[in-house]
C-alpha cells in the first residue's frame, strides 16, 4: 500500500522526458529522487501531483488511480512543497497556512474552530507559531519554507511531495527542514517523496533512492547500493569517492577534481608536508611574491587545506577526509617534492594513514633536495605507528635532514638556501 | 478561534456596513442632483406617494414634469450607475487576480474593442433592430463584446488548459485589429461621428428602466458567482500550481470566473459605453484599504465601484450645467489624483 507507479511515460511532442518509470513506496518511508538537471525529477513530481498528465502508465495512492481522484480529494491526501514559494501580496503567515485548509472548507462555509486548531498545531510543529501575524513576504527564506511546510501539514496529508525543497536555503536551514520532515515521517507515518540535488543530504536523510538518468530509472534501492562510484560517474559524469563518515555513519560522496597544476610559474618552489593545521604557521610566513608553494598530502577540511585555499595555493594534493593516503596521491606528492627546491616538514602526528608523507620526505633527500623539519614535539610523542614513524624519522636525520625547534630559525635557514640558488 | 481572527471578521463587517451607508447617501445625493431643480421634500413626497396605503394621504403639489424627470430619468440612471460601477469594479478585481497583473482591467481581453466595433457598426449602418427593449447600439455592442471574448478565449486555449499570458496577448492583438476597423468607421462616419465619440467616452445619459431590467439580473448573479469564488481567487494569486496542489480545479475555476466577469462587463458596456478607469483603479484602491483577501476585496470593490460611479455621474451632470459631460472624464479626472495620493501614502507594495 502507499503509493505505486507503473510504467509511467511522459513527453512533449516528440521529446521524451520520462519513460518506463515504475516504483512504489510505503508509509513511513523517505524516498529521494536523484539525478542531474534534466533527468526528469521535477517532471515526475508534477506527474505525481497531477499538475501534468502522463502519456501512459498509472499512479495509484492506496490502490486508487489518481486520475479518478478529484483535485480537492487529492489535496486532502497529498501535499506538495515546492522549491520556493513567494508572494508579493500582503497575506500574513497565518493566512498562508490557513490556505492549506481549503480542501476541507465548503464554498459557502468559513473556517471553523477545528481548522484554526489544526493550523495552530501545524505552525507549532514547524516552530512558526510566533510569526503568525507577520506578513509572509517579510520573512526570511528559511522561515518561508517552514511556513509552507506548515501549510502542507494543515492539509493533513498522508503523502508529502517535495521538489528540491532546500536548494535555495543555507546549510543550517537545509538540515532544520530535513530533520523536521524526517520526524514527521516517523510520528505521522507519512510517505515522503523528494526530488533532491545534494547527494550527501540524500544519503543522510533518506531510506531509499531512485536515481534518474536521461528519463529512465538508472538504479534504485538503499543509498549504499545506489550511490556507488561507478553509478555517479555514469550519471553525473563526475569522478568521486564514496566513503562512510566515521562520525555520523552515513555515506558521503566526495567529488574529486583532478587539480591542474600551474606549470607556467617560474618561481622556485618550496614544498610543505603537513597536516592537522601544523603547516599553517609556516605557510603564511613564506614570501609568496618570491617563492612558489606546494603542499601534500592533506586531507580535505584539514585546517592546513583551508589555509592553503585562503592563500590561493594551487598545488595541493588532497585526500578524502579521514582517509589514508592513496597510492595515486602519494605519487602525485612525490612528483611535487621532486620539482621543489626545499622540502619543509611540519610538526604533525604520524599514523598509518599518513606514514607515506615521511617517505615522500625521504625521497626528497635521495634527490639531493634539502629537508627542514620543524620539531616542536619529539617524534616519540607523535608516533602512532608503533615505531615505524620513528624509524623513518631517524633515517631522515641520517640522510641529512635538519631539525629546528623554532619556526623562525627554520624559515631563516630556508631563505638562505633559496637565495643561494 | 483566536481573538485576532474574530477581530478581522468584525473589522470586515464594519467596513461593509460603512460602505453601504455611504452608498445610500450617494444614491440620495445623486438623485437630487441635476439641472432640473426638484427639492428634497418634493422627492420624499413623490416616493411616499408611490407606497400603497399611505400614498393616498400625500397631496400632489409638484409638477408632472418633475415626477417624469425623477422617476423616468434620474432614478433608473442612479440605479444603472450603481450596477455598472459594481460590475466594472468586480470584473477588474477578478481579471487582476486571474492574470496576476496589476494592469488588467475589465476591457483587457477584447470586451471594449468588440463592443466599440459593434456599437459603431450599428451607428454607421443605422440599424434599427432592437431586442428586449435594448437599443440597436446596445444590442450590437453586447454581441460584439461576447463574440470577441469568445474568440480570444479560444485562440489562447491549448488542449484543456487556458494560458493566461496568451489570453492577454491575443486580447491585445485582436483589440488592435478591431480598433483599426473602428477608427476607419469613424473616419468615414461623417455627421454620425459625434454619436460614435460620445458612445466611446461612455455615459449614463440614455439610461432607462428597460436598460436596468435587461442587465440587473445578470450583473447581480455574476457578482454573486464571483463572490462565492473569493477563496479560489486568493489561491490563484499564489500561482496556478500552488492553487491546484491546495485542491482548486484551476482550469474549471478560471473558466467560470472568466465567463462571469466577461458577461457582467459586456452587459455593463452595452448600456453605458466605455466608461474607463473604474474597473482598473477601484480594485487597487480597495486593495490598499482592505488588503489582498478577496473575501473582503470583492464585496468592498462592488460597493465602492457603485459609490464612485454614482457620485461621478452626479458630478458629470452639474459641472457644466445645464449640459452634461461624459462620466468617463469625471472618473479619470478625480480618480487619478486620488489614486496617486493613495499610492504615495501606502506603506507596502500592493501587487
Amino acid at each position: 500500500m502507499g503509493l505505486s507507479i507503473d510504467d509511467l511515460k511522459f513527453g512533449y511532442r516528440d521529446k521524451k522526458i520520462l519513460e518506463k518509470i515504475g516504483f512504489s513506496s510505503h508509509h513511513g518511508e523517505m524516498l529521494a529522487l536523484l539525478g542531474p538537471n534534466g533527468s526528469g525529477k521535477t517532471t515526475l513530481i508534477k506527474l505525481l501531483s497531477k499538475i501534468l498528465n502522463p502519456e501512459r502508465g498509472v499512479i495509484k495512492i492506496e490502490d486508487v488511480d489518481i486520475e479518478n481522484i478529484s483535485q480537492k480529494d487529492l489535496a486532502k491526501e497529498m501535499a506538495v512543497i515546492p522549491q520556493s514559494f513567494d508572494t508579493s501580496f500582503s497575506f500574513t503567515a497565518h493566512e498562508i497556512v490557513m490556505m492549506g485548509r481549503t480542501p476541507y472548507i465548503s464554498r459557502f462555509g468559513s473556517e471553523q474552530k477545528n481548522d484554526f486548531d489544526i493550523v495552530e498545531k501545524a505552525m507549532k510543529r514547524t516552530d512558526t507559531w510566533h510569526m503568525k501575524d507577520s506578513l509572509f513576504f517579510n520573512l526570511s527564506g528559511g522561515e518561508k519554507q517552514r511556513i509552507i511546510i506548515a501549510r502542507a501539514l494543515a492539509q493533513e496529508p498522508h503523502v508529502l511531495l517535495l521538489d528540491e525543497p532546500t536548494s535555495s536555503l543555507d546549510i543550517n536551514h537545509q538540515i532544520e527542514i530535513l530533520t523536521t520532515v524526517k520526524s514527521l515521517v516517523k510520528e505521522e507515518n507519512m510517505l515522503v517523496i523528494a526530488a533532491f540535488h545534494d547527494l550527501n543530504m540524500a544519503a543522510k536523510y533518506f531510506d531509499r533512492i531512485v536515481l534518474l538518468h536521461k528519463g529512465v530509472i538508472y538504479a534504485q534501492g538503499r543509498p549504499e547500493d545506489v550511490l556507488t562510484e561507478s553509478n555517479i560517474r555514469e550519471v553525473y559524469g563526475v569522478e568521486c569517492v564514496v566513503k562512510r563518515n566515521p562520525i555520523t555513519d552515513s555515506l558521503y560522496v566526495l567529488p574529486i577534481t583532478k587539480k591542474k597544476y600551474d606549470e607556467s610559474s617560474k618561481k622556485p618552489r618550496i614544498h610543505i608536508i603537513s597536516g592537522e593545521g601544523s603547516g599553517s604557521g609556516l605557510m603564511n610566513r613564506i614570501d609568496l611574491d618570491k617563492y612558489d608553494l606546494s603542499l601534500g598530502v592533506l586531507n580535505l577540511y584539514d585546517s592546513d587545506q583551508e589555509t592553503a585555499e585562503y592563500l590561493k595555493i594551487k598545488k595541493v594534493v588532497l585526500e578524502a577526509p579521514f582517509s589514508p593516503i592513496s597510492y595515486e596521491n602519494h605519487l602525485e606528492n612525490i612528483k611535487l617534492v621532486k620539482e621543489s627546491k626545499v622540502v619543509i616538514m611540519s610538526d604533525f602526528s604520524v599514523g598509518s594513514g599518513n606514514l607515506l608523507n615521511l617517505e615522500a620526505a625521504l625521497i626528497a633527500l635521495k634527490h639531493n633536495i634539502p629537508v627542514l623539519i620543524y620539531e616542536k614535539r619529539k617524534m616519540e610523542q607523535k608516533d602512532f605507528t608503533n615505531g615505524e614513524a620513528a624509524k623513518l624519522y631517524n633515517e631522515l636525520i641520517d640522510n641529512g635532514a635538519l631539525s629546528f625547534s623554532s619556526k623562525k630559525d627554520l624559515l631563516d635557514h630556508c631563505n638562505i638556501i633559496m637565495k643561494k640558488l | 478561534m483566536d481573538i485576532k481572527s474574530k477581530n478581522k471578521k468584525r473589522k470586515w463587517s464594519t467596513i461593509i456596513i460603512l460602505l453601504i451607508i455611504i452608498l445610500f447617501i450617494s444614491l440620495i445625493i445623486s438623485s437630487v442632483t441635476g439641472s432640473a431643480k426638484i427639492s428634497n421634500i418634493q422627492i420624499l413626497k413623490m416616493l411616499l406617494h408611490k407606497i400603497p396605503f399611505i400614498g393616498g394621504k400625500i397631496s400632489v403639489d409638484w409638477k408632472e414634469s418633475s415626477e417624469v424627470i425623477f422617476f423616468r430619468i434620474r432614478l433608473p440612471r442612479v440605479v444603472l450607475g450603481m450596477l455598472i460601477g459594481s460590475a466594472l469594479a468586480v470584473a477588474g478585481t477578478t481579471y487582476q487576480a486571474i492574470f496576476k497583473n496589476p494592469m488588467a482591467d475589465p476591457y483587457i481581453i477584447g470586451v471594449s474593442a468588440g463592443a466599440a466595433f459593434g456599437a459603431n457598426l450599428a451607428i454607421l449602418m443605422g440599424f434599427s433592430l432592437s431586442l428586449f427593449g435594448l437599443s440597436p447600439i446596445s444590442l450590437f455592442a453586447f454581441l460584439g463584446s461576447i463574440i470577441v471574448t469568445f474568440f480570444v478565449y479560444n485562440v489562447s486555449k491549448i488542449g484543456r488548459k487556458i494560458h493566461v499570458e496568451t489570453l492577454l496577448l491575443s486580447g491585445i492583438a485582436i483589440g488592435a485589429f478591431l480598433s483599426a476597423v473602428t477608427s476607419f468607421m469613424m473616419y468615414i462616419a461623417g455627421d454620425k461621428l459625434h454619436q460614435m465619440v460620445y458612445w466611446m467616452m461612455g455615459g449614463l445619459w440614455t439610461s432607462s428602466w428597460a436598460d436596468v431590467r435587461n442587465v440587473i439580473i445578470f450583473i447581480i448573479v455574476g457578482i454573486i458567482i464571483i463572490l462565492f469564488h473569493s477563496r479560489e481567487l486568493n489561491l490563484l494569486l499564489m500561482g496556478d500550481e500552488t492553487a491546484q496542489n491546495l485542491g482548486v480545479d484551476v482550469t474549471r475555476v478560471k473558466k467560470i470566473l472568466l465567463a462571469a466577469s466577461s458577461l457582467i462587463t459586456a452587459f455593463a458596456v452595452s448600456v453605458s459605453g466605455l466608461i474607463g478607469f473604474v474597473g482598473l483603479v477601484i480594485p487597487h484602491i480597495m486593495r490598499i484599504i482592505v488588503g489582498p483577501d478577496h473575501r473582503i476585496l470583492i464585496p468592498t470593490s462592488a460597493l465602492f465601484g457603485a459609490i464612485f460611479l454614482v457620485l461621478a455621474d452626479a458630478a458629470a451632470r452639474v459641472v457644466l450645467s445645464p449640459t452634461e459631460i461624459p462620466v468617463g472624464i469625471i472618473t479619470a479626472f478625480f480618480g487619478g489624483p486620488f489614486f496617486t495620493y493613495l499610492l504615495l501614502k501606502r506603506k507596502k507594495s500592493i501587487f
